[in-house]
């Protein structure tokens, strides 16, 4: 934390999906955390008190606050929703009183909140939503100069929008507005295929991989026309979301010939052929976006954010594919989260007296995302002792320590590990993260089944020792943030490959369980994709030793990274979420600060929690 | 059909639908490929500047539309406003707002 004195801006977004707070200081983010992981609830879209709270307790010394900055535009937003209703009228009764909730909340709620947190209407400041996203790709990118690229479903009339930034700051180039929106296309794919919108499109991108592409032609032909930048219009006849309950019109239904496929049925390979076609026609969109954003601003740098930005698949084609690019960086809570971060930051370089530290250092001003509370020993302690559980405790540092872990993760357990500051943003860096051995052909499912009880098809990804990353994966860059997908080298991919379990006529999802074609089954998907975290000894020195010590005595370079938490639950942020999510799951050992926690070890009457606590599907 | 969902009926049909005949689907929206941002897109302004002199954000949008000459959005914007005041027509919103996201369905609203 720095202790200068600097002039503070207080990020907030909210009421939306993933409301979220954030703190910097000049140029300096000093903090940032989204609401879900202090109230426990998924995706928390409400006024993210408890994130305001933590940031507000780390204000630097000597500090205060200058401004509120909130991610949106409230009067655009209106504006957007009264014409809409009025372009729609009578359709979009059956909303009227969501409308209303939305338009009382923006009107009332939030400036009645955010007067509490300052009570100085010239202080408390509205980025527009794109403008916030586009803040949050650039200003903390490794990148004095770039193109920015934000595309998500929809703020207050922006969809999608190209910027440019430099050291004058950030400015509008080109945007396609509401409802024409990529982000609403794949949400309905989403909801197509039974998953939920706004939580599901990360399935719907894992399930593409099983299908062939068979829709493409079909989509463009009846759903969306793009034009050679990159430019688009939906057909609105399909879709629903204007006015109704479904994102998805009846002819939406009619045109692809089988309904939306219901939550707890099967995946047949027309879903699967569904998923693939969806994915191809966005990875080619956003790569003509991407080609103009470049050449529109002469860059050859692309920043990227929104929601859509979270498609890892889309992003590497944009890094393997966009002519003339250079480099890109994501933002790694590239969703409504980020949001907040982009607008403290955009707000912070408009201050009187403000000045920009930003020169292309080439790293980012992200601090590896580990930007949410951490916990002392005392409170660590006091949470193992709360139930109790019986721990073992070393020093700083001891390599007792992590040659235990190491140990464990070789002898096949699987470890829940928490150590130091939350990551920022949706994904476990390993500092929240469940890891295991990735090369036990049940991995896969014993973490699926066992731990995170979610679907068993699946794949989880893996955090790699930097250095050795080359040798074992294909990538379009290496990224801390797992934000790309890499593919597995062929030395490493094992038989039968996905062409030939088709070609054995599998044509339910269910079929291809527990035949992932690699010597690292548990992280790798079916296309020999995974989604690398790549780790330095800078980023992370616990997790890198931990994971150096493995490599030495395994050979192995790499572990299972996925995030601590269980189906439907936020990520752990406090020892004793992560007490809790130990408790009710069969993870082996809890490794958090510098104590472990043995499943072996606990007493009977805690052993038999196990497994009786219901989830929520996700 | 509940008192309420009347009153939310009637609101419905005074405010949009009457102002529907000044707004056709893609009124100064849609634009349907890549276009040039107005200058909205490029700053943050404080709430000190979107409120104006005005006690609220709806209020000051209902001023904008009637400044454009769109009488009949200024019209409905501001019985909007009235109606929000009262806070008998929406109850809590937080379990309907949770079953929004259950239901499969973006909430552009």
């Amino acid at each position: 934390m720095t202790d200068r004195a600097e002039h503070c801006v207080l990020g907030i977004s909210a009421y939306f999906h993933d409301s979220a707070a954030a703190l910097v200081a000049g140029d300096k983010i000093v903090a940032a955390a989204q609401e879900e992981r202090f109230t426990r609830r998924k995706a928390d879209w409400r006024f993210p008190k408890n994130a305001v709270e933590y940031c507000l307790s780390v204000l630097p010394r000597g500090a205060e606050l200058a401004a509120v900055a909130f991610y949106e535009d409230p009067s655009q937003k209106l504006d957007r929703i009264v014409r809409n209703a009025a372009a729609n009228a009578p359709r979009g009764a059956a909303i009227w009183p969501k409308t209303l909730r939305t338009l009382q909340v923006l009107n009332k709620a939030l400036p009645e909140e955010l007067m509490e947190i300052l009570p100085d209407p010239r202080r408390i400041y509205f980025s527009p939503h794109h403008r916030s996203h586009a803040a949050s790709a650039f200003h903390p990118s490794p990148f004095d100069e770039a193109a920015i690229l934000v595309v998500d479903g929809v703020g207050e009339w922006a969809t999608t929008s190209l910027w440019h930034g430099s050291e004058n700051g950030i400015e509008p180039v080109r945007e396609i507005r509401f409802p024409h929106s990529l982000g609403l296309l794949y949400s309905a794919f989403t909801q197509y295929c039974g998953f939920r919108v706004n939580f599901g499109e990360y399935k719907l991108m894992g399930l593409a991989p099983f299908g062939r592409p068979v829709f493409k032609n079909f989509i463009y032909k009846h759903l969306i026309e793009v034009d050679t930048e990159g430019g688009f219009t939906l057909n609105l006849d399909y879709f629903d979301f204007e006015t109704g309950n479904s994102t998805l019109s009846p002819l939406f239904h009619r045109l692809f010939k089988y309904p939306p496929r219901q939550p707890d049925e099967p995946i047949s390979m027309h879903y699967m052929n569904v998923a693939a076609s969806i994915q191809s026609v966005l990875n080619e969109v956003m790569c003509a976006l991407a080609e103009t954003a470049l050449r529109l601003t002469g860059s050859a740098n692309l920043c990227l954010a929104g929601g859509v930005a979270l498609n890892c698949v889309a992003n590497s084609e944009m890094a393997r594919y966009t002519k003339g690019l250079r480099r890109i960086w994501v933002q790694p809570a590239a969703g409504d989260a980020g949001g907040a971060l982009g607008a403290a930051l955009d707000v912070s370089r408009q201050l009187p007296g403000a000045r920009s530290d930003k020169g292309g250092s080439g790293t980012d001003t992200m601090a590896h995302a580990y930007l949410g509370p951490d916990y002392s020993a005392q409170q660590i302690r006091q949470a193992l002792e709360q139930y109790p559980l019986v721990y073992e405790s070393y020093a700083d540092d001891e390599p007792g320590f992590r040659t235990a872990v190491s140990e464990a993760l070789q002898g096949g357990h699987i470890v829940g590990y928490f150590d130091g500051r939350m990551e920022f943003g949706p994904r476990a860096l390993g500092n929240r993260s469940i890891l295991a051995d990735p090369r036990p052909r049940d991995m896969l499912q014993r973490a699926n089944n066992k731990i995170k009880f979610r679907e068993t098809w699946r794949p989880l990804a893996p955090v790699v020792l930097a250095e050795h990353e080359a040798r074992l994966f294909d990538r379009p860059l290496a990224d801390p943030y797992m934000l790309f997908v890499s593919q597995l080298k062929e030395t490493y991919r094992s038989k039968p490959n996905l062409n030939q379990m088709r070609a054995q006529g599998l044509s339910e999802l269910a079929q291809y369980l527990n035949r992932t074609p690699s010597k690292f089954p548990a992280i790798t998907h079916y296309d020999y994709s995974a989604r690398t975290q790549s780790l330095t000894r800078e980023a992370n020195p616990r997790l890198h030793a931990i994971l150096t010590h493995f490599f030495d005595h395994t050979g192995c370079p790499m572990l299972l990274n996925t995030s601590f938490n269980i189906r439907g639950e936020p990520i752990v942020c406090s020892p004793l979420d992560a007490v809790e999510a130990f408790l009710n799951t069969h993870l082996d050992l809890l490794a958090i600060g510098t104590f472990l926690v043995r499943r072996a070890a606990q007493p009977d009457r805690l052993q038999k929690r196990i497994g009786k606590k219901k989830f929520h599907a996700d | 059909m509940r008192i309420k969902d009347i009153e939310l009926l009637e609101l419905f049909l005074e405010t949009v639908c009457e102002a529907s005949e000044s707004q056709s689907q893609d009124d100064d929206a849609g634009t349907t490929a890549l276009t040039v941002p107005g200058p909205e897109a490029n700053r943050a302004c404080s709430m000190e500047q979107q409120l104006g002199n005005r006690a609220n954000l709806m209020e000051q949008l209902a001023d904008r539309y009637a400044a454009s000459g769109q009488s009949k959005l200024a019209l409905a914007t501001r019985r909007l406003a009235r109606a929000l005041e009262e806070d008998h027509l929406l109850s809590s919103d937080d379990g309907d707002r949770h079953q929004r996201l259950l239901d499969y369905v973006y909430p552009v609203v």
